[in-house]
């Protein structure tokens, strides 16, 4: 299934080009920094900090002595060492834990992988308040544990109190941050990648090692930051385990009443969570985790072989000590019932609805805040959108309690009427979990390649419509996954809730508390049951897009909503290429206004040299990084003329046609259409608003809309039934009617490249750009293609630019070529002119293969090593005398002969051809391009002749 | 004024009916006999003496009371008082004590009329941070001299012990020592003792060691007990050592007097030292805000938590001891006449960190 042929790999993939083109789209932000978003952006992250800078405020009004004398303490050292080594530690724990397992149940043919996905997701809906305590009931001294063993001989177990009982506990309770993260990182993984990998390496250990680890490894670190801030911020389960941290310190002063030392301690939690973002952006630079736009590969899994069964020991292990234990115990509190009488005290559904209502609308909230800062983030970086994100994180590691007194003060100063209202409780749950949901609607974002909204963009969508219409859509289930878990971490929150709720406003994690707290453990075990159970049935939302299953339902929905006529036709999508082969052959009718003059359609030079010229570009000029990408480019096109740019990779050809779409903004120059200008220095106008539309080199379909939905996005929604005669007619045109509701990853290459076709042309654009569009396809596949698209893009009569670094493919469709090197046009043509008559030697060496020989004018004719030639045989520099003569294979004639001058050196059977490597007398060496008959055996005496009916190309002697 | 006219022995029996009638409606609280609250404790008693609520001036109004005692605990009596009186509201906020008095601290204007501390220690630093106003002669006489603030500001509603908890199986109450310091030396206990000495009480305790005994003593204390002794530390506070000792996996537990009110079992049993810290007692009780602007009905409010009817409701539900003379402890628990507790000021408790120190120096995890 290996699309990547390695010898072509160099080809197909310009790396410094992709490089480039994906830098600019970082770039943008430099270019047009959304003002009103950073805005937005900005605001959300003060909103969510400035909780965390009153922290600071009253930290200052400690009397200094004492918070010396706290701060410097023995032990104090000791309380940091073990804070640092905590967080470490269940880090690390926490990476070796969750990276393997997700391998396991994603990469893997393990039996009952969603199962073991939602069960190893599970841990992250128990609140330590449970977790930590079932651990002492059953583990600590004279536990449940130890009175079974007990018999068998065992007399003590390890200490469950202290640092390994802590650690333990918590990376029992934090690896799934990684485990999620590193999962949705394997799923988008394209795993194309793996399978190249595996034909070059030996052994998957070192695919692993070598490629997957490294690709996965910023979503690794996604969730290491989370699990190493949440351990951070973890009050409970130190405090049940007896481990002097930080948060113990603070909640020491707390209970103290010492409320400003309690501030004050808090900083140095801020601090460590600053250095914690610092290490996890040192990961995370230079990801590039989005896939390619060119849809989804077919999936990819290693065979455990014998270890099939055995291997579910490790998932079934965690799993049990995670889940079983601690809802094990909350049964044994549930059998053991009620054990005293607590008067008006007892637990009512209202408690659990309450606590829904809040964390659903604290998930709904932080969800909506999340979507500026994380697009800011993941489409605009820079030093600024990298702040404000990473300013939303450090409320998540300061305890509750801090969060809780700032608001307290904020409300009653600022806002009396919130105080202690739901409202206010639900901004509480924000301030602390907002990272939960900026990390995965960040992570959905950079997952959707900026491609789809650059076409949608072109096809007439400023960049909010395109946001709301592709990549709302496409992070969405990212956005509910990201909601999904403020909304868990709100089912669990005690400290806060305490300080914020209206008086009489029950949550669960308030009523397990008070019971907890008088020990009246019958009273809650339901509720604690109740709240695993529900935050449990989120756990299946943030898990859900991992499902391909889900996907296929909706589709299956939305195709059962569909004309019904439409089912006969329900497409069996094929491996590449198959079902669409013989499909451009068959005659179609297309609207003769759709066409345009079908006249003129298949005419030489000389008719496009009359008709009106539509697209100019007049000393265009692009600087990336200081280093110029477009060097003045000046060009002409005329209507239906095709005009390809071929060049090298980094050449500028890719840069120039960005420019003429609008999606990047030209430092000088005009660009005109139709004698309108759309960019100079002081117009430009944004890709939506040209007539221009653009072909990916990757398609960059709609992964979400249907063939037929993907044609007809570029349409004004006025007419309905005029928007779907059109989407008929254009399917009609690239012969894909019968797939008009297959979803993208459905279809082969070759389909793909039609279907953007006709989106593309769909809203009639006056230019169209195809960039590298046969790129993708294999080989086969791009010679049929390419005649494919040509014989639309003359059907309808369109004017186009088609950039290509693939000489054969300019030479073919043009109708002029334009040959770039370094930001420059080097020369444009026709096709045959550029081929016969190259102005310089890299025109003539990029075109095709050749020979310089070495000639010198002597009296009329330029004596080489093949003889002399007549002057005018010769296209000779103007004053120079001392010349090379380019020879190219097809312009060589050789017959065997005994007295040959020259002798056969080499020899290449290339199919239709055979190409013969000659060495005349003087050493220099000529090609010839022979006929698959004339088959001669190395060594054999040749004479040779120069056959060419034209003017040989010559340069000036290097 | 339409306030019911009933009589003392009424309004105990309404209290009573209050239970019965939430215990069929609370979730497993089906049974009747062997609750808190239960009436035929009410019943087997004398009429408390005191100031009934009847003679008490009628509650009207709104009141905001900031409750660092639980709902479990005194949500009862709380609804009762409100429904006493068709003009009055009453809103609870339950919470921990540490979460209110850092609320009040950070509240422009606090909308608390009264704090209901579970200990003196938070009523005393609200106190010393000015957030509370003194009360009127006439409250706080009706409690005894011990269990109020020296400046007046706050009221006791309940005393609670220091005790020592025992296994009945391995001890009779008469084998235990009188004194607090025999049990970080006498070999018996030698790793048959638990303590909790990460709860606030337990260092409260410590406080008053301190403040009675001296550093030294107090410090010494500490060490024989964790070190001679090796004193086990309990997996999970009072309650926790509750079980501890009811199972016999300790004979013997420092602890609350008050624990004994939860019914760990037939094999716990507590009793007290005598005139010394290891009787030292604590209080809870209420203060009035100095933000209230209903401070007379917030005073009034105390003053009801001090009435006959609410000292018997705590003698019999929560099994504190009274603050009032006329209202005896329940009989489960030793009577005054039967200990000394040590003579000290409340307000001394309110600065742990000297204890703290002791064991953090002393390396005791906490």
């Amino acid at each position: 299934m290996s699309s990547l042929p390695p010898f072509e790999a160099v080809d197909d993939y310009p790396d410094e080009k992709r490089q480039r083109r994906e830098d600019d789209a970082d770039d943008d932000g430099d270019e047009r920094m959304p003002v009103g978003l950073t805005l937005l952006a900005g605001a959300v992250a003060a909103t969510v900090v400035i909780p965390v800078v009153w922290i600071g405020v009253v930290a200052l009004s400690v009397d200094f002595d004492r918070a010396a004398s706290i701060v410097l303490r023995r032990g104090m050292l000791d309380v940091l060492l073990n804070t640092v080594v905590l967080i470490v530690a269940v880090t690390t724990l926490s990476v070796l834990i969750a990276v393997p397992l997700a391998f396991l149940t994603v990469l893997t043919d393990l039996p009952f992988k969603r199962f073991w996905i939602v069960a190893l997701s599970l841990p992250l809906v128990v609140p330590s308040f449970v977790s930590a305590f079932s651990f002492v009931s059953v583990w600590g001294p004279q536990g449940r544990l130890q009175s079974v063993l007990a018999p068998l001989g065992v007399d003590s177990l390890p200490e469950i109190y202290g640092m390994p009982g802590t650690v333990f506990v918590l990376t029992l309770y934090n690896y799934p941050f990684v485990y999620l993260t590193t999962i949705a990182g394997l799923r988008a993984l394209d795993k194309t990648y793996v399978d190249a990998a595996r034909s070059l390496e030996t052994g998957i250990r070192g695919v692993f090692l070598r490629i997957v680890l490294p690709m996965v490894k910023p979503a690794v670190a996604a969730g290491a930051l989370l699990t190493a801030l949440e351990t951070a911020g973890d009050f409970g389960v130190p405090a049940i385990l007896r481990l002097s941290v930080f948060t113990r310190q603070i909640y020491l002063e707390y209970n103290a009443l010492a409320h400003d030392y309690a501030a004050m301690l808090s900083l140095h939690l801020v601090a460590i969570t600053l250095v914690i973002l610092l290490v996890e952006s040192q990961v995370r630079s230079h990801e590039r985790i989005h896939g390619s736009a060119r849809g989804n590969s077919g999936p990819y899994t290693i065979r455990l072989g014998r270890w099939r069964w055995p291997a579910l020991i490790v998932p079934a292990a965690i799993v049990a000590l995670a889940i079983l234990v601690p809802i094990g115990f909350l049964f044994s509190w549930l059998l053991t019932g009620p054990d005293a009488y607590a008067g008006s005290f007892g637990f009512e559904p209202g408690y659990a609805i309450n606590s829904v209502y809040v964390s659903a609308l604290a998930a709904v909230v932080a969800a909506c805040l999340a979507l500026p800062v994380a697009y800011l983030a993941a489409r605009h970086r820079s030093p600024l959108s990298g702040t404000l994100e990473r300013a939303t994180y450090i409320g998540f590691a300061v305890p509750g309690v801090v969060i809780g007194l700032s608001l307290v003060y904020f409300a009653t100063r600022y806002l009396p009427a919130a105080y202690q209202t739901v409202p206010l409780v639900v901004f509480a749950y924000v301030v602390l979990y907002l990272p939960l949901a900026v990390g995965s609607t960040r992570a959905a974002i950079l997952y959707v390649n900026p491609q789809f909204v650059e076409a949608a963009r072109s096809l007439g969508n400023t960049p909010f419509q395109a946001f709301r219409r592709i990549t709302l859509p496409l992070v969405f289930p990212g956005v509910v996954a990201g909601a999904a878990l403020v909304f868990l971490h709100g089912m669990k929150e005690l400290p806060a809730t305490l300080l914020l709720r209206p008086i009489g406003f029950d949550t669960l994690a308030t009523f397990i508390w008070a019971a907890e707290r008088n020990a009246y453990y019958g009273y809650a075990a339901v509720p604690a049951l109740v709240l695993v159970f529900i935050s449990g049935l989120s756990i299946l939302a943030v898990v859900s897009r991992e499902y391909p299953e889900a996907l296929a339902a909706l589709r299956k929905w939305r195709r059962n909503r569909s004309d019904a006529t439409d089912v006969g036709e329900e497409p069996s999508p094929g491996p590449d290429g198959t079902g669409d082969r013989a499909v451009m052959d068959g005659g179609t009718t297309v609207d003769a206004s759709r066409i345009g003059s079908s006249a003129g359609s298949a005419d030489d030079e000389a008719d496009s040299g009359e008709r009106e010229v539509v697209l100019e570009l007049e000393d265009v000029r692009k600087r990336y990084e200081g280093r110029p990408a477009v060097d003045g480019i000046s060009l002409s096109v005329r209507r239906g003329e095709i005009l390809t740019l071929l060049g090298p990779s980094g050449c500028g050809k890719t840069t120039t046609l960005r420019l003429i779409d609008g999606l990047d903004r030209p430092d000088g120059g005009t660009i005109r259409i139709d004698g309108e200008t759309l960019a100079d220095g002081e117009t430009y106008r944004p890709a939506e608003e040209r007539d221009v539309g653009i072909v990916f080199q990757e398609f960059a379909l709609f992964p979400h809309k249907t063939v037929a939905e993907n044609v007809a996005f570029g349409l004004d929604d006025d007419d309905d039934e005029e928007r779907a005669d059109v989407v008929a007619e254009l399917l009609e045109l690239v012969g894909l009617s019968a797939y008009r509701d297959s979803y993208p990853d459905e279809l082969s290459g070759g389909q793909k490249q039609r279907v953007a076709l006709a989106r593309s042309l769909a809203p009639r654009p006056e230019v169209l750009l195809l960039d590298e569009p046969l790129s993708n396809l294999d080989a086969g596949l791009r010679a049929r293609m390419r005649n494919s698209v040509q014989r639309i893009l003359e059907e309808v009569d369109v004017t186009a630019v088609w950039v290509t670094h693939n000489q054969e493919e300019a030479l073919s469709v043009g109708d002029r070529t334009a040959v770039m090197n370094a930001g420059r046009i080097e020369q444009l043509a026709s096709p045959r002119a550029l081929y016969m008559e190259p102005d310089s030697r890299m025109v003539a060496d990029f075109l095709g293969r050749g020979d310089y020989l070495p000639g010198r004018l002597e009296g009329g004719a330029v004596e080489t090593p093949l003889g002399a030639f007549d002057a005018d045989r010769v296209s000779l520099p103007e004053t120079e005398r001392a010349v090379e003569v380019l020879v190219r294979p097809d312009d060589v004639a050789i017959t065997p002969s005994a007295t040959g001058d020259g002798r056969i050196v080499g020899r290449q059977f290339n199919g239709e051809t055979v190409r013969y490597r000659i060495e005349l007398e003087g050493g220099e060496r000529v090609s010839s391009r022979q006929s698959h008959d004339d088959w001669y055996d190395v060594g054999t005496s040749v004479d040779v002749s120069v056959t060419a009916t034209h003017a040989l190309p010559a340069f000036p002697r290097a | 004024m339409d306030r019911r006219v009933v009589t003392r022995r009424a309004t105990l029996a309404t209290i009573g009916g209050t239970a019965i009638g939430l215990t069929a409606g609370c979730l497993g609280g089906t049974d009747d006999e062997d609750v808190l609250g239960d009436p035929e404790y009410v019943e087997g008693r004398s009429d408390p003496g005191g100031v009934s609520m009847e003679e008490l001036p009628d509650l009207s109004g709104e009141l905001t009371v900031y409750s660092g005692r639980s709902e479990p605990r005194i949500g009862e009596l709380m609804e009762y008082i409100e429904s006493e009186y068709d003009e009055f509201s009453l809103e609870v906020r339950y919470d921990d004590t540490a979460d209110l008095v850092g609320a009040i601290e950070a509240e422009d204007e606090t909308p608390a009329d009264v704090f209901y501390g579970s200990e003196s220690q938070s009523m005393t630093d609200l106190k010393d941070d000015g957030h509370t106003v003194e009360l009127s002669g006439d409250v706080l006489d009706r409690v005894d001299e011990g269990s109020r603030d020296s400046d007046g500001h706050w009221v006791g509603f309940t005393r609670r012990y220091r005790a020592v908890a025992y296994n009945t199986e391995a001890y009779d109450a008469d084998d235990l020592p009188e004194d607090i310091f025999a049990y970080a030396e006498d070999d018996r206990f030698a790793g048959d003792i638990m303590w909790p000495p990460d709860q606030g009480s337990t260092q409260a305790f410590l406080t008053a060691m301190i403040a009675i005994h001296g550093e030294d003593e107090a410090r010494e204390w500490v060490e024989t007990l964790t070190n001679g002794q090796d004193a086990e530390i309990s997996p999970g506070g009072d309650s926790g050592l509750a079980q501890a000792v009811t199972d016999g996996e300790v004979s013997v537990g420092l602890t609350n007097h008050y624990t004994l009110a939860d019914g760990p079992g037939d094999t716990y049993d507590i009793t007290f030292t005598s005139d010394d810290a290891g009787a030292m007692y604590n209080v809870t009780g209420g203060t009035v805000m100095a933000d209230s602007d209903d401070r007379s009905t917030a005073e009034a409010f105390v003053e009801h938590l001090v009435s006959a009817e609410a000292q018997e409701y705590f003698a019999t539900t929560t099994w504190e001891y009274p603050t009032i003379d006329g209202v005896d402890p329940i009989e489960e628990v030793p009577g005054t006449d039967e200990f000394e507790p040590p003579e000290f000021d409340l307000n001394e408790l309110a600065d742990p960190e000297p204890a703290q120190e002791i064991l953090r120096d002393v390396g005791v995890p906490f």
